[in-house]
Parts: C-alpha cells; structure tokens; sequence
C-alpha cells in the first residue's frame, strides 16, 4: 500500500485514480522521462505545424 | 512613413512589436507604450511565489531591448483612444499618462496610423470586498502572484507559515479564484500544487491543510469547459486528470463558488446551490476577476464613444459575433479570427484585451441570480500568436495598402501547448504537459468532446517539469531578441 491510499477515506476523494508505485517511479524516472520529453516536444510540434496549416489570409474589409 | 502604437508589452504587445519592426524595418515607426519599465515572464512568478526563483529571474528592462531593435518605447498608461481625432484634425491619437523616463503624470498625445490594444488584464481586485485594498490593488488579507512584486510578497508570506508549521503550528492555506466571474484558474492550479511540493519538500505538510476553492463548476474545467485528453492511452476528462492529482496529494476542493467577501483569515463564499459558506485560513492566493485597462474612448467631437469600442468590462470589441445567444447556439464561428476592430479598422485588439464573444464554460448561476462560471482563458501560446498574427496583418495594410489580406487566428481553429508546475526541481519536480487542439471547442467538427483527441493530450511527470523550465529560458531569450529569437514559436 502506498500512503496516499489513505486519502481515499475522505468520500470527496472516492472516485478518482491515484498512480501505483510503479507509475510513481516512472515519473521520475530519468531516462522514461527524457523519452516522454521527446515525444511531447514531437507532439507540440505537430500543434505548431497544425496553427501553421491554419493560418490565413482574409481579404480586408 | 506610417507609425503603428501598440499598447501594452506583455506577451502580445511585445510580440506584435517586435515582429512588426523587424518586417517594417526602418521606414515605418512602432511605438510602444507601457506603464512598466520591466518585462515579466508571468508563468515563472509561480516558482517566485513559493521562493524557488527571484524576481531578477523573471524580469528584464525593456528599454535595452526596443533601443536595439529600433522600437519608441514610451513607460507610459494609455488613457484614450480618439480614433476620429480631434477639431481640427482628423489624425487619430492616444492620449497616454507617463509613469517613469522623468516625465512622471505628464500627458502626452501621441498620433498613429495603426493601433494594437494589448494592454492584458487590469487586476479587479476590489471586485470582492476585502480582496482589494479599495485604490484598485491587492489588500492585505490575501497575496496573488499575478505580478514579479505580488509573487515575492507571497514567498516571504508563505515562508512565515511554513516556519509556524515547522514549530508545531497547524496551518491552513487556501488557494483558487477570489470571485465568480474569474479566470486563470491554471495559475491558481500551479501554484496550489507547488505549495503542496514545497510543503512536502521542508517536511511540514503534515502540519498544513491545503485547499482549493474555484468558480469552476467541476475541477478541471479550467475556464474551457474541461477537456477530454489522451492519458496514457484512454480518452480522459479533465476532471478525472484533476480530480486525481488533488486525491493523491490530499487537496481537497470546494467548488462552484463565488467567494463574495474576504475579512482577516476568512473567506466567505456562496455556492452554485445557492448555499452560503467560509473558510478560515492562515495563507490564502486567490486570482482576482480580470477587467480590461479602463481606457476611455472619444470621437473627433469629444462625445464619449467608449461603450462602441470597448465591452461593460473594458475590453474590445473586435471581429467576433457578439449577438448574444443561449448556449447551444454557441458557434466556434462567433470566435474572431482577424482582431480588427469592428468599427475602426486601424484599430486591432490582441491577447486577453480583445473580448470573447461569450464564455466557454457552461454558463451557471445560483438560485440567487449569482452568476458563478469561469470566463475565457487567453494564455500566453493563444495571446502571442493573436499578437504575431496582427503584427502581420498591419505590416501587410501598411506595405500593401488597404486591399491587403489580413491573418487569421481564430482560437477555435488554433492548438496550444500548455505545461502546468505541479513542482519544481531538476530531478523532483513535475508538471502537467498537455496539448490541445482546437483551444475553444467546436462540437460540430468534434461531437462529443469539442476536440481532436489525437492532438488533445496530458501527461504528468518530470519531463513536464524540464520542459516548463526550458520554456522559461527560450521564451525570455525570445523577449530579448537574441541570435535565433525569430524561430522561437509563440
Ligand atoms: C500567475 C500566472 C501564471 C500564468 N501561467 C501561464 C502559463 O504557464 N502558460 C500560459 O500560457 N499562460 C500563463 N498565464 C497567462 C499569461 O500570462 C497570459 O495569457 C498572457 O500574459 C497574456 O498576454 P497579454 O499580452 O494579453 O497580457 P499581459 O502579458 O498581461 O500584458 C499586458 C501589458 O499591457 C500593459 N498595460 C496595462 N495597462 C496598460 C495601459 N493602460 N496602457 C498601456 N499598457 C498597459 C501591462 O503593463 C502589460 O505590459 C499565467 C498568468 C498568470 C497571472
């Protein structure tokens, strides 16, 4: 058992997920974490190329 | 030569400037006009506000920066916009208040040809009684870290807590919105889960309670009707994404609440049930309600026009459809996409100055006629975009003349990236990465979720954290116009 297990006594708590050990040491994991930075830089990219894609022009009025 | 002024040096003031200049070049003049000498990367006054940066760390002077590009830098308030100009002269001006380069409360008249509203938020803090000090800035009953100088006043006030905490003393610190009509919610959501971090970090959280309290009618709205996200593989709503990391850190919420009052150590609050409450507390941060920055507007006739011009709250109208309309007519279409003002069309409104067309969160009321829902969040990828897309739409009317294109960024066809501190520290912080496309959801094109899920995604961990960190270095590097600043994305 992890310790925040615990906060589930409080009902307002009940229905959410908290990570396991597991989960909780990926976080931190450093070379896990450099992976995910990779690919949230990729898929922050492909935001930029979809802004890009949108972008136009409107004749004045 | 044309002059182009633009209001306001946050990020989409300092953006429209800077693209504007650097494609004008030295045959047109960009003027800039802002009442602080000092530029503030607002995201970091998070890590300032629980004392884990300074507020060196988050400012720089703005004059070094517009010298070398070629920019009139002006330290001065806009006061009125005379887009008609005056008896006797039909150029349109500004009327600007200085507050610093030695010409403090002189008043200037300064003409232009286009002109760029980025002035941001004005912070409404006397909205709630005993959240203001009653002259327009914070009082004493709570902190903010809206500014460097807040955010600094709030890591000495909460490093004196965590020192009671410490002796034994239990402490309650409380953190959200301090009003129904708020937005930002994603600052008060970085900077309650630092506390938590820090608390953790010095070894007192077992003596500090740590709650939240927001006018979101479900934690995780975030002033854009939640979202639904990809997290590790499912699609996720936003609520579940908070309403976890609260439950892991033991944050409990109050939620749907208008607070209404704030006395020494107490907050009074009604909920969305019409039912009243307070919270006591030994620290509280709570995001005031933004207003626009209260410039007056006047035709050549000196008839006060600023009702045509700006909405009740003070910001400005622009090329969005503001009928007003139940809910379930909302359109991603009512969103503007150009920011030219409806009326004068050398005026432009870019970042939070332009005004929504409505909220994005389901509107909600209390029984007693309370309205209590977040208003639209402008955050800084949204607010730089909106400004560099102006900036190229005037730089096109000034080269091209008045048949030119002009740029779109409508929020409802723009993704951002967004990466919110739940911690800082090289291998123990986190943040919440998230992407989101489109900002303002279009549930004709998304049914169900209003979103792409394919772009819309949030993850948690450390990597959040470098990433906010190496976001805080580019995008200052950025400001400053260093070697490479130009392919920075907003
Ligand atoms: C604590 C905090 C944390 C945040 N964190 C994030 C984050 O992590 N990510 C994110 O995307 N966004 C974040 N935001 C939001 C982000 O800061 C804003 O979206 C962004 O600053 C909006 O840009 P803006 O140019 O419209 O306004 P601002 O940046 O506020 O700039 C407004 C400018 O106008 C000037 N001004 C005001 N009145 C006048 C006047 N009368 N005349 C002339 N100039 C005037 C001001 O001095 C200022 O220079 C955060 C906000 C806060 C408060």
């Amino acid at each position: 058992m992890i310790k925040e297990e615990r906060n589930f006594a409080d009902p307002q708590f009940e229905t959410a997920m908290i990570p396991g050990r597991f989960q909780r040491t990926m976080r931190h994991c450093i070379v896990w974490q450099l992976i995910r930075m990779v690919f949230f830089s990729v898929r922050s990219i492909g935001i930029i190329m979809v802004n890009l894609k949108n972008e136009k022009e409107l004749p004045s009025t | 030569m044309a002059r182009l002024v633009v209001l306001g040096a946050g990020v989409a003031g300092h953006t429209t400037a800077t693209f504007a200049k650097k494609w004008l070049g030295n045959g047109h003049e960009v003027v800039v006009v802002t009442p602080n000498s000092l530029w503030n990367w607002i995201p970091s006054n998070i890590w300032v506000g629980v004392g884990g940066m300074s507020k060196e760390d988050v400012v720089f002077p703005l004059a070094p920066v517009y010298q070398k590009a070629g920019i009139d830098f002006r330290q001065a308030k806009a006061v009125s916009i005379h887009p008609e100009g005056k008896d006797g002269s039909d150029t349109p001006y500004v009327t600007v208040e200085y507050t610093g380069q030695n010409k403090e409360g002189q008043t200037e008249e300064i003409t232009y040809d286009y002109l760029v509203n980025a002035t941001g938020p004005k912070l409404n803090f006397d909205a709630t009684p005993g959240l203001g000090n009653g002259e327009g800035g914070i009082g004493s009953n709570t902190v903010s870290v809206c500014t460097a100088d807040h955010a600094v006043h709030a890591s000495q006030e909460l490093k004196q807590v965590f020192e009671k905490a410490k002796r034994g003393e239990r402490q309650k610190i409380l953190v959200g919105t301090g009003h129904g009509m708020c937005t930002c919610q994603g600052a008060a959501f970085e900077y309650i889960h630092n506390i938590h971090h820090e608390a953790e970090k010095a070894g007192v959280r077992d003596n500090v309670d740590i709650k939240w309290i927001s006018n979101e009618a479900f934690l995780g709205d975030f002033g854009m009707g939640g979202m639904h996200m990809k997290v590790n593989g499912y699609v996720v709503s936003s609520r579940i994404f908070a309403e976890s990391l609260y439950t892991e850190r033991n944050i409990p919420w109050i939620i749907g609440a208008h607070v209404n009052k704030i006395e020494e150590g107490k907050a009074h609050y009604e909920l969305l049930d019409g039912s009243t409450g307070e919270e006591e507390f030994d620290f509280a941060m709570l995001i005031p309600p933004f207003a626009g920055a209260g410039m007056k507007a006047y035709d050549k006739a000196g008839e006060d026009i600023t009702s045509k011009i700006f909405n009740p709250g003070g910001f400005m109208f622009v090329d969005g459809d503001y009928a007003p309309k139940p809910y379930d007519e909302w359109k991603a279409a009512d969103w503007p996409r150009t920011y030219q003002n409806r009326d004068y069309k050398n005026i432009f409104a870019a970042g939070i100055a332009f005004a929504p067309p409505h909220i994005i969160s389901k509107p909600a009321k209390s029984p007693n006629g309370t309205p209590i829902n977040p208003t639209p969040p402008r955050t800084g990828m949204p607010s730089g975009i909106i400004g560099k897309a102006v900036a190229h739409s005037i730089v096109d009317l000034i080269k091209n003349g008045s048949s030119a294109h002009l740029h779109e960024a409508s929020m409802a066809e723009m993704g951002a990236a967004c990466v919110a501190s739940a911690g800082k520290g090289l291998t123990g912080g986190q943040a919440a990465a998230m992407t989101i496309y489109p900002v303002v959801p279009d549930f004709d094109k998304y049914p169900g979720t209003g979103r792409d899920t394919e772009y819309t995604f949030g993850e948690i961990g450390l990597a959040g954290h470098w990433i906010k960190h190496i976001l805080h270095h580019l995008f200052i590097w950025k400001a400053k116009l260093k070697p490479g600043w130009t392919l920075i994305p907003e």
